[in-house]
């Protein structure tokens, strides 16, 4: 039953524009922050732990945190290794082998302040400082 | 005896991953740019690479000229006054760009960042906890 609602309201979703995808990933990231704050609360009775996670960006502006983007870094990693990335919530902005390249596609779209990230190699060798 | 600090940001970062990664955002005038930059207590400045530096509309070879070592010789650096922000923590610091564009790295080092908070690691659990310095005391 949850599930069946869950497709309907997603096949909804994919219907909106991009604007309203990104007006939607705002407030889904608002409703995730809150729903983290109310699990710090209930973990800072049980250990606590001092951290203040409740600071909500204003609609439009990125999650500084960038949980839907990492969250996409970690189903597709394997599949643009080596490349560098645009990423806007959980979505794919561009993709390229160089950061020149990647910024000239992300000029051609509308993202709005997508996060950059060069995604290691398989076979590059682990960050060791300089 | 025991030691307590406070602070006001926790990072949960990706173990999984080569480096402590944390989301960083350079600034400067009216262009943005969030990348990702490698936690290097071990690096003397916030470096990065030498496009982000063209992006945010820098003539990098302008800025100040800097030899930084590394393990095996030393590569140059241009430093240039941007503003840095990590968690909504707005700084503005002198941050370097490469001038090699075949360095993809991105540190955030002592001078610009890690002197100017205190944090607390605890790279087990993959917990970064962060506050600006002489918010809390």
């Amino acid at each position: 039953m949850v599930n069946d609602r869950l497709q309907i309201v997603q096949e909804q979703l994919a219907a909106l524009t991009f604007d309203e995808k990104q007006k939607l990933t705002a407030f889904l990231i608002e409703q995730l922050k809150r729903d983290r704050e109310t699990k710090s609360q209930a973990d800072e009775e049980t250990n606590g732990r001092h951290h203040d996670a409740n600071v909500s960006p204003p609609t439009g502006e990125p999650d500084p945190d960038r949980q839907l983007e990492y969250a996409w870094l970690r189903k597709h990693r394997d599949e643009y290794a080596g490349q560098y990335v645009a990423l806007s919530g959980n979505q794919l902005v561009a993709s390229a082998p160089s950061l020149k390249e990647l910024f000239q596609l992300v000029a051609q779209t509308n993202a709005y302040r997508p996060f950059f990230v060069r995604i290691e190699a398989e076979d590059e060798p682990p960050f060791g400082g300089w | 005896m025991s030691y307590s600090l406070a602070f006001e940001k926790i990072i949960k970062y990706d173990i999984g991953k080569s480096g402590i990664t944390v989301p960083t955002r350079l600034k400067l005038g009216d262009t943005v740019l969030d990348v990702e930059a490698k936690l290097d207590c071990g690096s003397s400045f916030c470096v990065f690479e030498r496009q982000y530096g063209i992006e945010l509309g820098l003539d990098i070879e302008r800025g100040h000229r800097q030899r930084i070592g590394t393990a095996t010789g030393f590569f140059i650096a241009y430093g240039h006054g941007v503003t840095l922000s990590v968690q909504e923590y707005d700084f503005d610091v002198i941050a370097y760009f490469a001038e090699d564009e075949a360095i993809t790295r991105n540190v955030l080092g002592r001078h610009g960042f890690l002197d100017r908070v205190q944090l607390c690691l605890i790279d087990y659990i993959g917990e970064l906890y962060l506050s600006r310095f002489g918010d809390h005391s």
